[in-house]
């Protein structure tokens, strides 16, 4: 979210809260206090639940650590995102003083259902391996324990441009299946729609 | 200000008319796009000849004169019709090695590999999207209103001349990131093969344009060398314009981030769209701009044998005019003016505020959830 801000040069005051244990298990923490550096009203605090003094805020959340974020927590906007027992502790402050309204977040979904791959199956012929589809080619191959290069893996650039030797495969972005003859492929967005074969 | 109000709804089935044009057109690909590239590599390689062989005659300056016009087209031609295209694998369906879009090199300092990753990638999959589309502006020229002004911005016109110059080394230099070497984000070591690569592509071009050419006229030696760096110059600076004219005219929009982030087949499409424009002419003019005067069918259908833009712009322009949706398109004057007036106005810190430029397009809506999931369940 800080990136964004920093790209549109935001000049609105931001305060970025970050807990962790201890300060080396804050992810990105230079890459974090540059960004916040690069606002002109922009502020990191650092919470550490497992090292009172080392962080900015000590313990877990609480109206303590409210106080030191905000002097006035009506005029906040929050947007909240982490361990559900750290956001069920701030929507409940929250709910608290009134200001539930305040508060965006957004909690980690459940994965999507899994995908439907058919009953392909692909024979890497450069490398000798088979392997029955579980998704595009370029994640069988790489399944498979083969590296193949690829870039967008959205099937726009045409990095991981293969040959398909035999076998039809469909494109789950235009949807179109190709022709069982052998042809040049985009590895990352093409089923095999049954046994097939590619130059790898 | 123009506001783009599609709901996730419409996006998807803006996408869908605009997929379908594209499955159509691929479909109908065969003969007729070998025979257009096999008209123009044919025509390359006459220019190619006629000015290499004029250039003996460098001596009488109706020869040098021609000679290096013959060899500016057929740079333009290899860089841009051929090279470009190629490279994109607009030309794979035919599985004639010479055109496999992984492999084919140009005649250029940029090495092919390199640009596959910079152009192919890079900026065709986050066109426009600032913090990831090195190209706004080729991270040296500030075109845009999210790069802060700085103090050396004012040399911003100076900068464009010399890149536009020096467009064929730029191009080279592009994908080695120098602003993340300087900012210590990439290291120099890392880039050791990089280097490598692109040392040895600048030495066979160097050798084959400033001293194997040349020598081989014997005593034109140095109108020879005159005559290939004008034809490199001629190329660099045509290239350059076309390029700039492609997504810095007003009107262009860039995006961040987080307006990029899942978004669906057709937000991709919107994207390319409202981050491109097109430059107007007649034929020879857009085979002459590797049809990249086309830019906007370019960034919607990048794998699509570019001289068939022509065609799909009358429709993309028809769904674009049904949905809504800004379609950028002037004379090359216009459109180069424009792009000059920005460089100027962006030195200057209050640069991006001027009244009188058309104002980008804003987005009423994100571009909408991934879709892939579905794709593939689908």
């Amino acid at each position: 979210m800080l990136r964004p801000l920093v790209d549109e040069a935001h000049d609105g005051p931001v305060t970025f809260v970050h807990y962790g244990f201890t300060l080396d298990d804050v992810c990105y923490l230079a890459e974090l206090r540059q960004l916040v550096d690069a606002l002109p009203r922009g502020r990191l605090l650092l919470g550490c639940t497992d090292r009172p003094g080392e962080g900015d805020l000590d313990g877990y959340f609480g109206a303590e650590h409210l106080a030191a974020i905000a002097d006035d927590p009506a005029e906040l906007d929050v947007y909240l995102c982490g361990p559900a027992p750290l956001m069920d502790a701030v929507v409940e402050r929250f709910d608290a003083i009134g200001l539930a309204d305040r508060v965006h977040l957004e909690r980690f979904a459940p994965l999507p259902t899994a995908i439907e791959v058919g009953d392909g199956s692909l024979a890497f012929t450069r490398s000798g391996v088979s392997s029955p589809s579980v998704g595009t080619v370029l994640e069988t191959a790489e399944a498979a324990g083969l590296t193949p290069r690829f870039g967008c893996r959205r099937g726009i650039c045409g990095t991981c441009t293969s040959t398909k030797s035999s076998g039809v495969v469909r494109d789950v972005v235009t949807g179109v299946e190709s022709s069982a003859d052998a042809g040049p492929i985009r590895l990352c967005t093409s089923v095999a729609r049954g046994p097939g074969a590619v130059d790898l | 200000m123009t506001i783009v109000n599609l709901a996730p709804e419409q996006l998807d089935a803006f996408g869908a008319e605009l997929d379908d044009l594209r499955r159509r057109t691929v479909e109908d690909l065969g003969e007729r796009d070998r025979e257009y590239l096999e008209r123009v590599v044919r025509a390359q390689r006459g220019l190619e000849f006629a000015g290499r062989a004029l250039l003996f005659a460098g001596f009488l300056p109706p020869a040098w004169v021609g000679g290096v016009a013959a060899l500016s087209l057929s740079k333009i031609l290899d860089n841009m019709e051929i090279g470009h295209n190629v490279m994109h694998g607009q030309y794979d369906f035919l599985q004639d090695p010479a055109y496999e879009g992984q492999a084919f090199e140009w005649d250029t300092a940029c090495p092919g590999d390199h640009w596959r990753h910079s152009h192919n990638y890079r900026h065709h999959t986050f066109t426009n999207v600032v913090g990831e589309d090195r190209d706004i502006g080729y991270a040296v020229v500030r075109v845009d209103e999210s790069r802060p002004w700085k103090p050396s911005d004012l040399g911003n016109p100076v900068y464009a001349t010399l890149l536009a110059a020096f467009f064929q080394y730029g191009v080279m230099l592009h994908d080695l990131e120098v602003e993340r070497l300087m900012s210590g984000q990439v290291r120099w070591r890392d880039t050791a093969e990089q280097r490598d690569a692109m040392a040895r592509k600048l030495a066979s071009q160097t050798l084959k344009d400033y001293v194997l050419w040349p020598v081989l006229t014997g005593p034109s030696a140095p109108l020879t060398l005159a005559g290939n760096a004008v034809a490199n110059l001629a190329r660099n600076l045509w290239a350059f314009t076309i390029i700039f004219c492609g997504h810095f005219p007003d009107g262009v929009a860039t995006f961040t981030k987080e307006e990029a982030a899942d978004e669906s087949r057709g937000g991709w499409y919107l994207r390319q769209i409202l981050g491109s424009a097109n430059i107007d002419g007649g034929a020879l003019f857009h085979v002459l701009s590797g049809n990249l005067s086309h830019q906007i069918e370019h960034h919607l259908f990048p794998d699509i044998p570019a001289h068939r833009y022509a065609e799909m712009s009358v429709e993309v322009r028809e769904i674009c005019e049904r949905y809504g949706v800004p379609y950028r398109s002037g004379g090359l004057a216009r459109q180069f003016g424009s792009v000059v007036s920005k460089i100027v106005r962006f030195a200057l810190p209050w640069g991006g505020s001027s009244d009188d430029r058309t104002p980008a397009p804003v987005l009423a809506f994100p571009v909408g959830p991934s879709t892939r999931e579905e794709a593939l369940a689908g």
